[in-house]
């Protein structure tokens, strides 16, 4: 598939002709609507809809040429998100953009369980055609419009969020104002892969929850879910709320069972148009969907739990109930409000909502009300529904929210004045939003007024204020000035510039060439960052950021020189948060000591807690691999590390702090939600590599820790391409049936060099007994009976596609013990480090990608092996050369995996360089060419990958330039100057 | 480059580091403890030099981006710069060459960092650019008085008098008992030497003394990267040393010990014991008896010539359990991976507050977090360094600092 062009040229039109001419033009007469009776079924309420006209656009070509026309006519375009627009969303003319005509589902990948929508099409369209398929998606809780992906795209809370709280939603068709078309996600390099990250930072992430302010979004990628063999519920009647709060905190933290949510009585009677007199107060809703074996056994283990907890199982409800989970549950009142709060908040916010409600006259069997577990119990969200006529109490659900906010409700999409208010306790976020605004939407003609308006401050940029022509002020006495400066700021001790310190900070692992730093400095707090960014930048010396430095792709060595800010001594775990799940805590704090620290801290039914650690070395910075896309690792069971990030706080290049996250609202604090208020900014941080500016704290999840653990091992030793698609297959099994907890393909190249690390020897030596495929499976249970349901579900899965299991007491004890369940869920990579002492060096390059292309892409590898590597190891094969492809951390559901593609070098011989960057070359190549998105920033990729990134590169570039105009932010790891390629 | 490359044994001259020094990929294992032994956040660095200094330049990853420059051809370092020859000094000085980054490194990444360290500073001695101005005294007594304290030769053996002790050079023995400088001349420590006196006899051990014929074993000369000198007096230690008739020759001097085990023991007559070894013997044969409680709540201090040089790590626990009245509990960082004190390699000559003190400090923390107020070891630089720091701290953490042989003694 081409590039993206950066620019899609919208066919030119007769100024002269009236609006409604033109718009006929691009849509045709019979989608350009004017009348006021047209006009007023997009409103609720009356409204002088005098100069609006809606258009009805059928293809994202015509949104382009609708947009790109009312921005040549400075015409405000409005859209819809709920059903209705509100009279104070207009203001005097525009258009209106009605994707009634845009209802295809453009791709259905039952394979990867996705599918591309365009934004028209309904929940009712979309269920008749997953039905056939036996496949269906998480559905709303409170859908506000009928669009499926306006529900995603506005982050409507989804029934599932009990254990997939993420955004189902990625890869969108952004239109901007221009009328350029911007692909997000993977779809910015091409649409043969479907994955959420960008090639750079996740610019395309800021369109989730904007209200289109950022650009008019035509289609998504959206999660779709099998149908499972057991679909079913259990409910309990609870009498209190504080009771049932403790029970949604607490039971979803066993994992056992999928949906928690309690609903009242008035809600209840609204969902089921029923009389539910008989019920108790509070009926606590668990939804089961998986296995039959595995469901009866959580059923049991659930039945036991809530019996502990003083719950009486309701059963007169429970399979009108059971039909109703994957059905859309939709707004029951015009009057309402939903919000997420800390568990121990929901009794005080409660007791405002209550008197609030009454006070304006309800009684309290009007309220409605309904509360969902997130994540494991770490929040919920809460859900009022007032059953009143709306008109004659305008108002109260906006004061009612406005009250709560004020008290720490999150509410992460708000609206009308609410907006306002929570966006302003942000510190700096509108800024930062306005100059989004300026970037995508100069003119401010989309859904003008929210979440930003044009008269907002701008970020303000920083200025360099010394006189030079050149890149940088790299220059001997500006450096000493800035040396003096910096020593002022942070102690003579902490600032270096010796040749001798500088040596330590020019060479990584990979063949990138990096220049020394000018200076090194060690500041020990966000606030010393800032000193060092406002001097560095008024100074126009580059600033580069490295953690704990470790790193596959150059990118903590300085290419320009500049100063190096080593982060080691901001090294503080700051807190480890029982209540929401969550780990704070700064670069330097290393992966095996946050494990450790995490495992003292136990949760409900004792489980310890534990962070979602990559594959990789137990000594290596945790916030790095996070916020710079670091490998997967335990993605199957919980996402990639960019949803698993709950709040960061960044030094931007101007010195000022930008928070992301729940944490960014003060009155909200931590949450373990991994979005902040209204338009998710946070994307546009990560795999920037510091070039967005440099990240001092951060919040993570973690993860009840299962009691009982297993890995269980196959050995493929089929040859390829058999080998490797049956590797796949076995991928596809295990993670389709959501049974396990760590999967990770190996190839022989990684198996002998760290046998022979560990045990002597040459790697070839062992080729003898190293299967093609290796999988290891990492299978965990909240109890012996949990794990042996799953270990024989698992061994299910072998046998129906012919799995060898591998039994590891063959080998000699000390290899035999070397297996361990540890380095798969806790990273601590002792003896993973051992794949680095074959050659020095070991190049690694991963890129997402469907499963099931890594057969082929297996095979183009091999041919690039025998071409371009093959004589510098042994002449046979790909095995002996030990070289491969890796598969970790495919997505839930596997609807991504990951390809690595691993060989080792000498750094010391420069015709090992060369070969390996000719590797690199050709690799990655070959990456782009299947659509492989890599997963972290390299220095190659970026000369090689940006230029194919259309409009997205120019996006990055315009961004760069907004709030680092000077291009001195890690400069060059993201190339974002016109004269880079 | 080889896995299993001992802690300061087999060191290379400094070229044949260049190549492993391009293999090193910075994964930062020679910055932190064991992961798999590491129980906190706190105390999970390893390298008192880097946690001290912080640039990467002060761990192992800077030693191995130093030779990488030095050697390279043209070097990237201009060693004729004394701003740069001088911050080398310091970076290759304030190592106290304790062997924790090679620990984790080794196993692994099969690299040498620690002896990679030591090759550097002897390469930096050649250069003209070692040993530091404050080592220049400690080489000069110990090459004009056999010892490092400028004493007289005749003052090495006071501490024996009125002890009952044979003169092994006129004698037959079976053990010869080598005290060393420390235990000799240093009032602080000169007990150790009583204590061991007394220890031998109660165990009816046939051992002697060199007396005054005793010379510095050289120890601190070789630390501190200055081989010539360091060649001459081992081989006049070894003349003394092997015209005994003894079998063992026992040291409770850490730096003694692991000089006298890995730098003479190819020509040496006699097995070198360190007297944790030979007491836990003496133990396990019923020759050493208790009779008193000690009523104490300690923790043990690893020294690094003990055991990360010579991987004695049993014995001084299984002593410390044996004592009557003795509650022994661990710190974090222990054996192999142990913190050190800070002292070695001539860092408390050199550095005494910014190294030795620094990570002094940080071992009495620990040892503190125990719960234990007595910390225990087996090494007279380490009981010299952490007691004078324990004095210094003592308002915070009120540790006492003691010789392993002073509980055994006082347990008899």
């Amino acid at each position: 598939m081409e590039a993206q062009t950066s620019h899609n040229e919208p066919l030119k039109r007769p100024a002269d002709e009236p609006l409604e001419t033109q718009l006929a033009g691009i849509v045709g007469d019979r989608h350009v609507m004017g009348k006021p009776d047209e006009i007023a079924a997009y409103f609720a309420e009356p409204v002088d809809a005098a100069e609006l006209l809606a258009v009805q656009p059928a293809t994202h070509e015509e949104v382009q040429e609708v947009v790109a026309l009312a921005n040549d006519l400075d015409l405000p375009v409005y859209t819809l998100y709920t059903r209705h627009l509100q009279p104070a969303d207009v203001d005097g003319q525009g258009i209106i953009l009605d994707f009634c005509r845009m209802t295809a589902i453009e791709k259905l990948d039952g394979r990867n369980l996705l599918a591309n929508v365009q934004r028209g099409l309904t929940f009712d369209a979309l269920k008749k055609e997953l039905d056939a398929l036996d496949l269906k998606i998480a559905t709303p809780l409170a859908a506000t419009s009928d669009s499926v992906l306006c529900n995603f795209l506005s982050r409507a809370p989804l029934k599932k969020a009990t254990l997939y709280p993420e955004v189902h939603l990625y890869n969108l068709r952004v239109v901007h104002p221009d009328g350029s078309l911007f692909p997000t996600g993977s779809h910015s390099l091409n649409e043969r892969v479907d994955c959420p990250n960008e090639g750079g930072p996740n610019l395309g992430r800021w369109n989730v929850a904007s209200d289109d302010i950022f650009g008019v979004v035509t289609r998504g990628t959206i999660w779709l879910y099998p149908k499972t063999e057991c679909r079913d519920a259990l409910l309990f009647g609870f009498d209190r709320l504080e009771d049932v709060v403790t029970a949604l905190r607490n039971a979803p933290r066993t994992e056992l069972g999928w949906e928690y949510l309690a609903a009242n009585r008035r809600f209840l009677a609204s969902l089921l148009q029923d009389d539910v007199a008989g019920l108790p107060p509070w009926t606590l809703i668990v939804g089961f969907d998986g296995l039959e074996k595995l469901v009866a056994y959580q059923k049991k283990r659930v039945l036991e739990i809530m019996s502990e907890m003083g719950a009486r199982p309701v059963e007169s409800l429970r399979e009108r109930i059971t039909e109703l989970l994957d059905e859309v549950w939709y707004q029951a009142s015009p009057l309402h409000t939903g919000f997420y709060a800390d568990c121990r908040k929901i009794k005080e916010l409660d007791d405002i909502a209550q008197a609030h409600i009454t006070e304006a006259g309800f009684s309290s069997e009007e309220i409605g009300q309904c509360l969902l577990s997130v994540n494991r119990g770490r929040c919920l969200y809460s859900q009022y529904d007032i059953f009143a006529e709306a008109g004659e109490h305008k108002g109260l659900a906006e004061d009612l929210a406005s009250k709560l906010a004020a008290r720490g409700a999150f509410y992460d999409r708000p609206e009308g004045k609410l907006a306002d208010e929570v966006i302003g306790r942000v510190p700096n976020l509108r800024g930062h939003l306005r100059t989004i605004k300026d970037i995508v939407d100069p003119k401010g003609i989309l859904n003008p007024g929210r979440y930003v308006s044009m008269e907002d401050p701008r970020y303000d940029p920083p200025t360099v204020e010394i006189e030079t022509d050149e890149d940088t002020g790299i220059e001997s006495d500006n450096i000493r000035t800035v040396e003096e400066k910096l020593v002022e700021a942070l102690g003579r001790e902490w600032v270096t510039s010796n040749p001798a310190d500088l040596a330590a900070y020019g060479r990584d692992f990979t063949i990138y060439a990096g220049e020394r730093p000018n200076l090194v400095v060690l500041p020990q707090s966000t606030e010393e960052v800032q000193k060092v960014m406002r001097i560095a930048y008024r100074h126009k010396i580059p600033v580069v950021p490295l953690s704990t430095g470790f790193n596959h792709g150059g990118l903590a060595i300085p290419r320009k020189g500049g100063i190096l800010v080593d982060l080691k001594r901001l090294d503080r775990l700051l807190e480890i948060d029982e209540e929401t799940l969550t780990a704070t805590f700064e670069p330097g704090v290393r992966m095996r000591n946050l494990y450790q620290e995490c495992q003292k801290v136990t949760t409900f039914k004792g489980l310890k807690l534990k962070p979602s650690l990559p594959l990789t070395l137990a000594s290596i910075s945790l916030l790095s691999n996070y916020v710079s896309r670091g490998g997967p690792g335990n993605a199957v069971k919980y996402g990639f590390g960019m949803d698993l990030t709950v709040n960061m706080t960044w030094v931007l290049p101007n010195g000022e702090i930008l928070r992301t996250g729940p944490a960014s609202v003060p009155e909200v604090g931590n949450l373990g939600l991994n979005w902040g208020p209204g338009p998710d900014i946070s994307g546009m941080f990560f795999n920037a590599d510091g070039a967005m500016g440099i990240c001092t704290q951060i919040t993570v999840k973690l993860f009840p820790d299962m009691h009982c653990e297993e890995m269980v091992q196959a050995a493929i030793f089929d040859p390829d391409p058999l080998g490797c698609e049956k590797a796949c297959e076995a991928i596809y099994a295990l993670s389709r049936d959501n049974l396990i907890e760590f999967i990770y393909k190996s190839h022989p190249g990684v198996s002998c060099v760290s046998i022979a690390g560990l045990f002597g020897g040459k790697p070839q030596d062992y080729l003898f007994m190293t299967p093609s495929h290796p999988l290891m499976i990492l299978v965990t249970g909240f109890d012996e009976e949990d794990l042996n349901v799953r270990l024989e579900l698992v061994r299910e899965i072998f046998a129906r596609i012919d799995l060898l299991e591998f039994d590891r007491n063959i080998l000699p004890p000390e290899m035999a013990e070397m297996i361990t369940t540890l380095p798969m869920k806790a990273s601590v990579g002792v003896d993973g480090n051992t794949v680095g002492a074959y050659r020095g060096a070991f190049q690694w390059q991963a890129g997402y990608i469907q499963v099931e292309d890594i057969p082929k892409i297996n095979q183009e590898y091999k041919k690039l092996i025998k071409k371009y590597w093959k004589s510098s190891d042994v002449k046979v094969s790909m095995e002996a050369s030990l070289t491969g492809t890796d598969m970790q951390g495919p997505l839930p559901y596997c609807r991504l995996g990951t390809v690595e593609f691993d060989y080792w070098w000498d750094q010391g011989n420069p015709e090992s360089v060369k070969r390996a960057g000719v590797m690199i070359r050709k690799t990655t190549e070959l990456m782009f060419e299947y659509g492989c998105i890599p997963i972290r920033n390299m220095f190659g990729f970026g000369e090689l990958l940006m230029p194919r990134l259309g409009v997205y590169y120019d996006l990055l570039k315009q961004v760069r330039k907004a709030f680092d105009p000077a291009n001195l932010m890690h400069p060059d790891v993201l190339p974002a100057t016109d004269d880079y390629v | 480059m080889a896995k299993d490359a001992k802690v300061a044994q087999n060191i290379r001259p400094l070229m044949e580091y260049r190549n492993e020094a391009w293999k090193c990929w910075k994964c930062g294992f020679c910055r932190m403890s064991h992961p798999e032994e590491q129980q906190t956040h706190k105390y999970s660095d390893n390298c008192p030099r880097g946690t001290r200094y912080r640039f990467d330049s002060f761990y192992g990853i800077g030693t191995q981006e130093l030779i990488r420059a030095l050697t390279c051809d043209p070097p990237e370092l201009d060693i004729t710069d004394p701003e740069v020859a001088k911050r080398i000094q310091q970076i290759v000085y304030t190592c106290p060459q304790c062997g924790a980054c090679q620990t984790n490194c080794n196993p692994t990444k099969h690299l040498e960092p620690a002896n990679a360290s030591i090759a550097l500073r002897r390469w930096l001695v050649e250069q003209g650019l070692g040993p530091l101005p404050e080592h220049q005294p400690l080489v000069k007594s110990i090459m004009n008085y056999d010892n490092p304290w400028m004493q007289p030769r005749a003052a090495r053996q006071k501490w024996a008098k009125k002890r009952k002790v044979k003169d092994a050079s006129k004698e037959e023995v079976e053990v010869l008992y080598y005290p060393g400088c420390t235990a000799s001349y240093d009032p602080y420590i000169q007990p150790v030497a009583g204590w061991v006196t007394e220890v031998l006899n109660a165990a009816d051990v046939d051992f002697g003394i060199l007396g005054k014929k005793e010379i510095c074993c050289g120890s601190t000369v070789m630390r501190v990267g200055d081989m010539d000198n360091f060649r001459k007096i081992r081989a006049k230690n070894l003349e003394s040393l092997n015209s005994t008739t003894a079998k063992v020759i026992v040291t409770a001097c850490a730096g003694c010990f692991s000089t006298l085990t890995h730098e003479y023991k190819d020509d040496l007559n006699a097995e070198v014991k360190h007297m944790v070894e030979f007491m836990d013997d003496l133990i396990q044969e019923g020759r050493l008896t208790f009779t008193k409680s000690l009523d104490l709540e300690v923790t043990y201090h690893d020294p690094c010539h003990v055991g990360r040089y010579c991987g004695v790590y049993d014995a001084p626990r299984n002593i410390l359990n044996a004592l009557p009245g003795v509650k022994f509990t661990e710190m974090q960082r222990i054996r192999e991976y142990s913190w050190c004190c800070g002292a070695g390699g001539g860092c408390r000559t050199a550095y005494p507050e910014e190294i030795a003190g620094f990570a002094a400090e940080a071992r009495l923390e620990e040892a503190y977090s125990t719960g234990a107020r007595t910390l225990v070891t087996a090494c007279p630089f380490c009981e010299q360094n952490l007691g004078e720091n324990a004095k210094r701290t003592h308002d915070r953490f009120g540790m006492e600092v003691r010789d392993i042989m002073e509980l055994v003694y006082q347990a008899l």
